[in-house]
């Protein structure tokens, strides 16, 4: 199949680059055009209709961010790959709303891969979690694709993660559990951008804002949310309670 | 029965033949009562002395010409007023309520109320009329009529209407007041009902005066003119008259003792109800102008004069005789009298009513006589003074042992004396015409006759004798001498021992082979006849060292206290004291005489009844008259509370006790449970200076009767020593200690909170170093420089590769060299910097452009500044002001020396920071800038420490409208040289 591909980088440099690597390592990307700035971007987007975009963050006048403003809700029908050469603010953004992103120097086999989860999953993209989660002061909400939906949770509201097999429990403030088909690997990398959350077993993650009691019995668990108990292992122990001490 | 109506009845016509035939030729003697007298000398404010009242308390008011005085027995208390017209008064008198009233001679009336003199608000006085009391009214006689004033408010209640123009005399008597006028009596009783009764008095008696008498009121004229007293019952009524013969002047009458006391200017006469003149028809003080008598509750006798004060008379048979100069000093009896030697020598014989009979001898050198004893048997006289003298039948012939000093003679048969004297104890001849008796001492006598004299005989030898006495049971002589105490029989000496050791007395008597000594420290025994001694002092409640003057008469001992001369019968057992009524130590010596002691002092022979009862004196009365805490005057009958400061009390307290010689003592005790203390007889205040906090009750003993008035008060530790206050202190101290801890731990916070700080700002520290070095290195543009290289090797650039990876790499090896550095040469910035802008400007390939101007002055090897200091001001000017600007971009620098400042100048032409901060403000507000924030912090750590502080300016660079062309930054960096 064939991709139409617009590339938007301030740099000359960087955007001969992309076009050289994609036409090395993914040819069925065709790249339509080659944009200097973000509203030059947005006006190839919307000349091209693209399937993919390949976005910049760091450009001057405008941020790559900034592209979804100029969009309304139904008009993105395209796919955005960021590429950013250092941005740990949008990489944790990214993450928690599952968005692809690559970083510089680009490697060739992230690329493809890139490309090969959109080709995989080209259903839409729902960017309004990352719209949110862009706004200063906002909770911060994480992407939870369920059987039939995505759910978007306040990660506040998220007292304690648990695995159960390739799937994980989520467990929520009121008690509720949610779950979900991503490993408790993925969500530990998407919840890596918050110190709260922590890993203190190879079953569990815990937000430590809800740890009401440290139990010494029985090799070491945490009564979280007030009745739940969480398993620690006991070499995490003394991270944890270095970590709360901290807090 | 008195002594001089014993001389009456005894011996009255010789005592008046003598009296008669002598009293022309002797010296005048007198015979008043026994009289303290209180005059000026002995503090009494004045001699001129108008009345003498006792108050119901005890008190003694007197007035006297310095007015109204109250005399308490230590200390007189004159009151005195503003309002007094004169002081001189009298009428003292008492009302219900306590107050003491006086009228002075201008009419006027005073009385005594909260120990002060107050006036009575009264009308003009008419003449000296004495006012009168009852328990309502007081009663005073005014011009026109008698003023009724109410007693308790003391204000004018009725006015009775009676002319007193010829008034004579008035008198308040029993609640009732009587006015005596020429015609007749007025009485006004004390319901205000006027009787009225004539009388008419002979007109010759002009000055006629009313007085009270028990139940009845007498008349008596001062002139006496009639020679009468006129009696009438209190209802007014005429009973009797009386005829008065004796004076011719009457100034004053009492009713004392159920007699009639007239005084006149020559003594006091007193007449027996039947008008008999006591005292042998003689006035009593007579040399005495007579004011006023009356008798105290202790049977006193005052006396007042008008111009010898007061005599305050004990008892009125104690009379004393007095012999004008001469000063009485021994008495013996003698045949029908006594005879007496004086202090200068005369030997006076007197009769049984004392009266002198005749002067003996007297002795031109005027040599003491201090020892006479007096044979009666054989009328014979011995005395001692120089040298040792007998005088046979009393006359003057006399024989005179020059070299012998005679102590002490006791009769021991016909024939011989025993005697004490200086040099020997022994025997004496009693007289020639008993030489041809027998006796049991012959033998004794002759083989110790004196050499030079055939008198006496030396049993004992070459010791002062004091005293012998004769025990003729035993016929043994008991010599008292100055070696001991020696018993002595006609063939042996022996010393009587006491415990072993001599014995020294001064004065030996027997009785019934009893021997009792007087030892010469003043102590007395008695000796059994196994020489057992018996001391006697305690058994007659005497202390030690203070008997003097021991004589015995019949079974009865006599001697001297410091109190009185006591008597002890053996008979009887019975113990006796005999009031003397002067202090003992006045007495030079006594006899016994019936019941009469006949005591010599130096102002005359006392005579004391001895049988007189004790118990008539009663012991004074004891009287708190003020309790004064810190100066302030209080009431003692209330207990009372004091604070710890009021702690110095003066008591001052009153012993009613007059007449007596032998004085009380005043005992005092804190507390129930403390001892007695006795007061100084010299003081009735008694002073506590500094009493501690306790709970006292004071009490009172005068000699050994408890008093009932006590004083009772707290005086309150003072409030740190209350429990109340230590409870606060220990809660304040526990409060303070808990403050004390809470500030220790919040000091130990505070240093944690320090420590903490400061290991933040360590912490923020070497983050701003990591920064700083960050910042040099901003992951950015170094992952974009590696995203250039991989695009020109991508492309197969090769040379545009190889030359971009070479200053590349450069550059990092020159940020990683300074990261360790604090500080690097301006050189090595210099470099840096030019790196940077070279990569910067590959980046941006064409239309970027920069220049760095050098002060030529700047020494760059030497100029030490901190490391890429200037880099992130040129990275913001590239990213943020000339990165959107769209055409030729130009950064410059400028290294300039400035007066000890560095100053680094970055100017660029981009698109000023307000439109670069609008532009940013359209961005996430995250996305900061990343060096300038970096940078302020770094400014201001490594300002911290240091004097000279880095500072950074800003200008924008705005043309004539207002449109921005660029921003110049200026960094001031101070160079230490």
């Amino acid at each position: 199949m064939n991709l139409k591909a617009i590339i938007v980088d301030d740099e000359k440099m960087a955007r001969v680059l992309l076009e050289g690597m994609l036409r090395e390592y993914c040819p069925e990307v065709s790249i339509l055009e080659a944009c200097v700035d973000l509203p030059t971007g947005v006006k190839a987007i919307r000349k091209h209709k693209p399937d993919l975009v390949f976005l910049d963050i760091e450009m001057p006048g405008h941020s790559g961010l900034e592209l979804l403003d100029f969009f309304d809700e139904q008009e993105v029908n395209f796919s955005i790959i960021f590429t950013t050469a250092y941005n740990q603010y949008a990489i944790q953004a990214f993450k928690l709303a599952a968005v692809d992103y690559l970083l510089k120097p680009i490697e060739s086999d992230e690329l493809i891969q890139a490309v090969e989860r959109f080709k995989k999953n080209q259903q839409q993209k729902d960017y309004s979690i990352l719209r949110q989660n862009l706004v200063p002061g906002n909770p911060k909400k994480i992407a939870i694709p369920t059987v039939n939906s995505i759910k978007f949770i306040e990660t506040d509201k998220i007292t304690h993660l648990k695995a159960d097999g390739a799937y994980t429990h989520i467990h929520l403030k009121d008690h509720t559990k949610l779950t979900t088909s991503k490993s408790l690997k993925t969500l530990e990398h998407m919840l890596s951008g918050f110190n709260h959350f922590f890993r203190c077993h190879k079953s569990f993650i815990v937000n430590i804002h809800f740890v009401n009691e440290y139990v010494k019995s029985d090799g070491g668990s945490l009564i979280v949310n007030e009745k739940e108990e969480v398993q620690l292992s006991s070499e995490k122990s003394a991270e944890l309670l270095e970590l709360m001490g901290r807090m | 029965m008195s002594f001089a109506d014993f001389i009456n009845s005894f011996n009255l016509k010789i005592v008046f033949t003598f009296l008669f035939l002598l009293s022309l030729h002797l010296i005048s003697f007198a015979q008043d009562p026994y009289a303290i007298q209180l005059n000026r000398e002995n503090g009494l404010p004045s001699n001129v002395i108008y009345s003498v009242f006792q108050d119901s308390q005890g008190f003694i008011w007197l007035t006297s010409d310095e007015g109204l005085t109250r005399y308490d027995g230590f200390e007189y208390k004159t009151y005195k007023s503003n309002d007094q017209t004169s002081l001189a008064g009298s009428v003292i008198s008492e009302d219900k309520f306590g107050r003491i009233w006086y009228e002075n001679f201008d009419g006027y009336i005073y009385y005594v109320e909260a120990n002060e003199l107050r006036m009575l608000n009264q009308n003009v006085p008419s003449g000296f009329l004495h006012y009168g009391l009852s328990d309502k009214y007081i009663f005073v006689c005014q011009q026109n009529g008698v003023d009724v004033f109410d007693l308790a408010t003391l204000k004018l209640v009725k006015t009775v209407d009676i002319d007193l123009m010829y008034a004579e005399s008035s008198k308040g008597k029993d609640n009732d007041f009587y006015i005596l006028f020429n015609e007749g009596l007025v009485k006004i009783d004390t319901a205000l009902n006027v009787t009225t009764t004539k009388y008419a008095f002979h007109t010759e008696e002009t000055a006629k005066q009313l007085y009270g008498g028990s139940d009845f009121l007498y008349v008596v004229s001062k002139r006496n003119e009639k020679k009468t007293a006129y009696f009438f019952d209190t209802d007014l009524r005429f009973t009797h008259q009386l005829s008065i013969a004796n004076p011719d002047f009457i100034q004053g009458s009492a009713f004392v003792d159920n007699q009639f006391w007239i005084h006149t200017p020559q003594g006091t006469f007193i007449v027996d109800t039947s008008g008999v003149v006591q005292n042998n028809g003689m006035a009593c003080f007579a040399k005495s102008s007579i004011s006023c008598v009356i008798k105290d509750r202790q049977n006193n006798y005052w006396i007042s004069t008008t111009n010898d004060g007061i005599f305050l008379v004990p008892d009125f048979d104690t009379k004393l005789y007095t012999y004008n100069e001469f000063i009485p000093n021994r008495i013996e009896k003698s045949n029908g009298g006594f005879i007496v030697s004086s202090k200068r020598g005369e030997l006076l014989e007197l009769n049984y009513a004392l009266q002198k009979k005749r002067i003996i001898s007297s002795d031109p050198e005027k040599s003491e006589i201090y020892f006479l004893y007096c044979d009666t048997l054989k009328q014979q006289l011995f005395y001692s003074s120089k040298g040792f003298r007998a005088i046979s039948n009393y006359d003057s012939s006399n024989t005179v042992f020059t070299d012998v000093a005679v102590k002490d003679i006791c009769l021991i048969d016909d024939k011989y004396y025993a005697v004490a004297a200086s040099g020997f104890g022994g025997l004496m001849l009693r007289s020639k015409d008993s030489l041809d008796n027998n006796s049991l001492w012959d033998e004794a006598f002759h083989k110790n006759v004196k050499t030079d004299s055939s008198v006496f005989a030396l049993l004992k030898e070459k010791v002062r004798g004091k005293s012998v006495v004769y025990d003729p049971v035993l016929n043994l002589v008991y010599l008292a001498a100055s070696t001991g105490l020696y018993k002595i029989s006609p063939t042996i000496v022996k010393e009587i021992k006491w415990n072993g050791e001599s014995f020294y007395a001064s004065k030996l008597v027997l009785y019934n082979g009893q021997l009792v000594a007087l030892s010469s420290k003043g102590n007395l025994y008695q000796i059994n006849r196994y020489e057992k001694f018996e001391a006697l002092n305690q058994k007659f409640k005497l202390n030690d060292f203070e008997i003097r003057l021991l004589k015995s008469y019949g079974s009865s001992i006599f001697f001297l206290s410091n109190q009185a001369i006591h008597r002890f019968d053996f008979k009887t057992r019975n113990h006796s004291i005999v009031e003397t009524f002067v202090s003992t130590a006045e007495i030079n010596d006594y006899v016994l005489h019936e019941n009469w002691l006949l005591v010599l002092t130096n102002s005359g022979i006392l005579t004391l009844n001895v049988d007189r009862n004790e118990a008539e004196k009663s012991t004074g009365i004891f009287h708190l008259n003020y309790m004064e805490m810190n100066g302030m005057k209080l009431d003692y009958l209330t207990p009372k509370e004091f604070s710890y400061t009021e702690n110095s009390l003066n008591i001052n307290f009153s012993l009613l006790d007059f007449g007596n010689t032998r004085h009380a003592s005043v005992f005092y005790r804190l507390n129930p449970d403390a001892l007695w203390q006795e007061v100084s007889p010299e003081t009735r205040t008694l002073r506590f200076a500094a009493l501690s906090p306790d709970e006292y009750s004071i009490a009172f003993k005068v000699n050994n009767q408890v008093q009932k008035q006590t004083i009772t008060f707290t005086i309150h530790p003072p409030f740190w020593k209350q429990i109340w206050f230590l409870g606060l202190c220990c809660v304040l101290i526990l409060l303070m200690g808990y403050a004390y801890y809470r500030w220790q731990i919040s000091l130990l916070f505070r240093q944690i909170k320090l420590l903490r700080e400061k290991i933040q700002l360590e912490k923020s520290l070497s983050q701003s170093i990591l920064t700083s070095i960050k910042s040099q290195m901003n992951p950015h543009f170094f992952y974009n420089a590696l995203n250039t290289i991989q695009a020109y090797i991508f492309t197969n650039d090769k040379k545009n590769a190889s030359a971009y990876l070479s200053k590349f790499s450069k550059l990092t090896r020159m940020i990683l060299e300074m990261s360790g550095k604090e500080k690097i040469t301006l050189n090595e910035e210099i470099n840096a910097l030019t790196l940077y802008l070279e990569l910067e400007q590959v980046r941006f390939s064409d239309d970027f452009d920069f220049v760095i101007h050098i002060d030529k002055s700047l020494d760059q090897e030497m100029i030490k500044l901190p490391s890429m200091l200037i880099q992130p001001y040129v990275e913001n000017a590239i990213k943020h002001g000339l990165l959107h600007k769209k055409g030729e971009k130009k950064v410059e620098l400028s290294f300039v020396y400035e007066r000890g400042v560095l100053k680094v100048i970055i100017d660029d032409n981009g698109i000023g920071r307000k439109r670069s901060a609008e532009l940013n403000k359209i961005k996430d507000e995250v996305h900061e800038s990343f060096s300038s924030t970096a940078n302020q912090k770094r400014l201001e750590i490594l300002n911290r420490d240091s004097t000279s502080k880095i500072s950074v300016a800003y200008f924008d660079k705005v043309d004539d409208y207002q449109n921005s062309f660029g921003t110049t930054v200026v960094a001031y960096i101070p160079i230490n040289d």
